[in-house]
């Protein structure tokens, strides 16, 4: 299939700031408080071990596959038949993994903002923007993400610090009162959510200059790593661990605890619509991925088509896969970390290990 | 048509044919014909028939400076109704065309559509060459070429496409020859005529074409490294590419000092952003979400809402539908009656309805609020469209509150960020991101700051002046 545009480093930068955050910033801080206690963000710190070697395999194949998306990596790797077997494996994870996105979005606005109006309306909506979105092609969603990243930054600094007079950091302490087991827990539950930047491997060609790739690495994570600590710790600091645990969307409640002389309060709703934003990226990114990747595996010339139908099929996967947010959260927690680190790092790290093995390389590396 | 038959020098039969009303009689009668009469003609000459015999005639009996030798019928018939003359001599296939056109036309004035309180008053005519002229006088080097079209099956209509070699990028102009000689219509009669023909994306609400009547505004766009397009019979000029940002500039903020351009600009730009939302966003916090606003306020337009019998969406909707009519009926009719029409539209049943209770007088305020705000965006074009995706995001606050504002908003920004103008992407500088030119884009940086064109565009030669252009003390401390 004949892919064109490129995005420059930078673009790539927020291309993991957006597979990773959106939604990591709405479930994590809670999950984790849940896990860790006090301790959530020592287990978002050790977790970026992992999302770094998930992005170093990324990293190191592209350095030998340049200007290759992920499903041309694994034929060249695994040879045609069993490239392409892995490779409708990794378009289903994507598939399955958007719809959980999706899933996750909409139990977000009809728990937290408009709780009479049934979830498969913004499932819907949502979806049907993104692939408007999609049909457009990977330049014009990055420039998207130029406008929407700074309004999402712009927001947490705004609420982190106008929330800081009631932060105490007595929450905090004491560290480690059950020793690491619940840290490591908690890493490992957020190591899931951060290895999503394994997607990055399928639109790695596009970037350009290709060199760049390692500071967007390294500057995507970082910056995706501190907004999630600090809206974590944020949290904690103001309502304590054992609330944080038990509110829904803790990031959402910080939002709502803003309160400048009585003027500007309840500004929860701009962080819904931000957030709107976010999750549009991320979604639009996930169905953009896996319908190149799908539109690669069966030789199609054009991957638009492939849109609507795949949009389709989100939608139904998310409101067929779990029955309520209860469901959802205890699939999250329990099933998803190992389940999707299978695809995120097993996989990836295993596909590096052959290609070094069997000596293979791409044109030009 | 007259035509008016003679012998050239007393013995060569002749004809001259113009259109009257087109052509300058008296420069006809007082000059042409009266050389051609008294010419005098050896008569070895026009005995072989040959075309230099009419190059001899127009060397010796034409005093015009603009004469030239035509081979073809068609030709001809373009420069006659073009307000030509042309002149036949018996025995010969060829005539000679000279300019004598001089058809009415309006002088020079201030343009109406963009007035400034500093800078040049001149704007744009009907007339071509007028316009033209106008440019020239601004931009006085060789580098300005003017490449001419004639669009049109009926109106053959003068296109003249004016950019600066050295700056403006070949590819441009390629692509402006190519999609102006695809135009194959029966008349243009308006700039807005080619505009539509040869937009990127004909289906958008976004106008991609810049276009002014001020002759300054033409050549500080050409120094910029654009083109533009200058069509007969408007004084409206086409400027491509366009990008968004233009659309929120005027010609006054390079005239104004620099803070205070500045000022202004992200002024239009808090303006469009309330044109654009803020009746959504009123539906929006007062149908869905009441918690946003403080208690005292809440309670204010709650006791204000009561007995208002429509939704509140509805309620915008018919507002601004009032608005709206009461606009277009304030711009059609003769000026002292379109006031008196505002006058009683506004006050009178504006305020009749608060009073009935039929709507309130938030509601008022947030339409009146909008639509100062959409008549602070200096293009009507931008204005318009604003005003246009106002009514849908409505519908939207209307249906899913901020979250339907949100989603349209999404779309919005995913078409802008597709479009381009050109090939340059509409949102540029802003995204794909270019720092350096930002210092023309929300805020206007001193000209001695301006250091490079944009870089988009003006690639070429980017750096536009020399280096330290910041006036100052001399260096050698001396006055």
């Amino acid at each position: 299939m004949r892919l064109d545009g490129y995005i420059s480093a930078r673009q790539a930068t927020l291309f993991i700031w957006f597979t990773i955050l959106p939604t990591a910033i709405l479930f994590l801080p809670q999950m984790l408080a849940k896990k860790s206690q006090q301790d959530a963000w020592l287990a978002i710190i050790l977790a970026a071990l992992p999302a770094l070697a998930v992005s170093a395999c990324v990293y190191l194949l592209s350095r030998r596959f340049p200007r290759q998306t992920l499903w041309q990596m694994l034929e060249f790797i695994l040879g045609r038949p069993l490239g392409r077997f892995f490779g409708f494996l990794y378009v289903w994870f994507f598939l399955h993994l958007n719809a959980v996105v999706v899933r996750q979005f909409g139990e977000f606005l009809t728990t937290a903002v408009m709780t009479e109006t049934p979830l498969l309306v913004f499932a819907v909506t949502i979806t049907a923007v993104s692939i408007y979105a999609a049909r457009n092609g990977l330049e014009v969603l990055a420039r998207a993400m130029e406008f929407i990243m700074p309004l999402m930054v712009f927001f947490m600094m705004a609420v982190l610090f106008l929330t800081a007079p009631e932060m105490s950091g007595r929450h905090l302490l004491p560290l480690m009162s059950r020793g690491w087991h619940p840290v490591l827990q908690g890493a490992f539950l957020a190591a899931g959510w951060l290895g999503e930047v394994v997607l990055l491997a399928a639109i790695v060609g596009f970037i350009n200059p290709p060199e760049g790739l390692r500071s967007s690495i390294l500057f995507g994570l970082a910056g995706t790593l501190f907004f999630l600590a600090a809206v974590t710790i944020g949290s904690i600091m103001i309502f304590g661990a054992a609330e944080t645990g038990r509110l829904s969307f803790p990031a959402y409640s910080l939002a709502r605890q803003v309160s400048i002389g009585e003027f500007l309060e309840r500004i929860e709703v701009l962080f819904m619509a931000i957030w709107v934003g976010g999750v549009f990226i991320k979604i639009t990114i996930l169905l953009y991925v896996t319908a190149t990747g799908l539109g690669t595996l069966v030789g199609l010339t054009d991957y638009r088509p492939l849109l609507l139908p795949l949009g389709a099929l989100t939608v139904a996967l998310s409101v067929w896969l779990h029955e309520d947010v209860t469901h959802l959260t205890n699939y999250i927690l329990r099933v998803w970390p190992s389940w999707s680190l299978i695809w995120e790092m097993f996989l990836p790290a295993l596909f590096l290990l052959l290609s070094l093995i069997l000596d293979k390389k791409g044109e030009g590396a | 048509m007259v035509r008016r038959d003679f012998l050239i020098g007393g013995r060569l039969k002749g004809a001259l044919i113009y259109i009257d009303g087109l052509a300058d009689t008296a420069i006809i009668e007082e000059a042409l014909i009266p050389h051609l009469l008294g010419a005098e003609i050896p008569p070895e000459l026009f005995a072989r028939q040959a075309p230099e015999d009419l190059v001899d005639l127009m060397e010796r009996a034409l005093p015009m400076g603009d004469v030239r030798l035509v081979k073809s019928m068609a030709e001809v018939v373009e420069h006659v109704l073009s307000g030509d003359t042309a002149i036949f001599v018996d025995g010969h296939s060829q005539a000679l065309v000279t300019s004598t056109r001089a058809f009415e036309h309006r002088g020079v004035e201030e343009p109406i559509t963009e007035s400034v309180v500093r800078g040049p008053r001149e704007g744009f005519v009907e007339n071509l060459r007028a316009n033209t002229a106008l440019i020239r006088r601004r931009l006085k080097t060789p580098d300005l070429k003017v490449e001419s079209f004639r669009i049109g099956r009926y109106s053959a209509t003068a296109v003249y496409v004016i950019y600066l070699s050295s700056l403006a990028d070949p590819a441009l102009i390629r692509e402006v020859r190519r999609r102006l000689e695809r135009i194959d219509v029966d008349g243009i009669l308006e700039s807005a005529y080619i505009e539509e023909l040869i937009e990127d994306n004909p289906a958008s609400p976004f106008p991609q074409i810049d276009h002014t009547e001020r002759p300054d505004k033409v050549a500080a766009s050409l120094l910029e490294g654009r083109a533009a397009i200058l069509i007969d019979n408007t004084p409206f000029v086409l400027l491509v590419p366009a990008v968004f940002v233009q659309f929120i500039q005027s010609s006054e903020d390079y005239y104004e000092r620099f803070y205070l351009a500045s000022f202004l600009r992200m002024a239009r730009f808090i303006a469009l952003n309330i044109a654009l939302i803020l009746p959504a966003v009123y539906v929006a916090v007062s149908t869905f979400h009441q918690e946003m606003l403080p208690t005292s306020l809440l309670i204010k337009l709650a006791a204000q809402r009561e007995g208002v019998p429509f939704p509140a969406v509805i309620e915008a909707l018919l507002l601004e539908l009032a608005f709206e009519m009461l606009r277009e009926a304030g711009v059609r009719l003769p000026r002292p009656v379109g006031q008196a029409v505002s006058i009683v539209g506004a006050l009178v049943i504006g305020e009749a309805a608060v009073n009935a209770g039929l709507v309130s007088a938030a509601m008022v305020i947030v339409v009146a609020l909008t639509g100062i705000a959409s008549f602070a965006l200096p293009y009507f074009a931008m204005a318009i469209t604003i005003r246009l995706l106002r009514f849908v995001l409505l519908v939207a606050a209307g249906i899913l509150g901020f979250y339907g504002i949100m989603i349209v908003l999404l779309v919005i920004l995913v078409h802008l960020c597709a479009l381009r103008s050109f090939g340059v992407p509409y949102l540029s500088p802003v995204s794909p991101y270019r720092l350096q030119d930002w210092k023309d884009v929300f805020v206007r940086a001193p000209r001695w700051a301006q250091d490079t064109r944009p870089s988009r565009i003006g690639y070429r030669d980017i750096t536009r002046q020399g280096k330290e252009q910041r006036p100052g003390p001399r260096e050698d401390g001396r006055q």
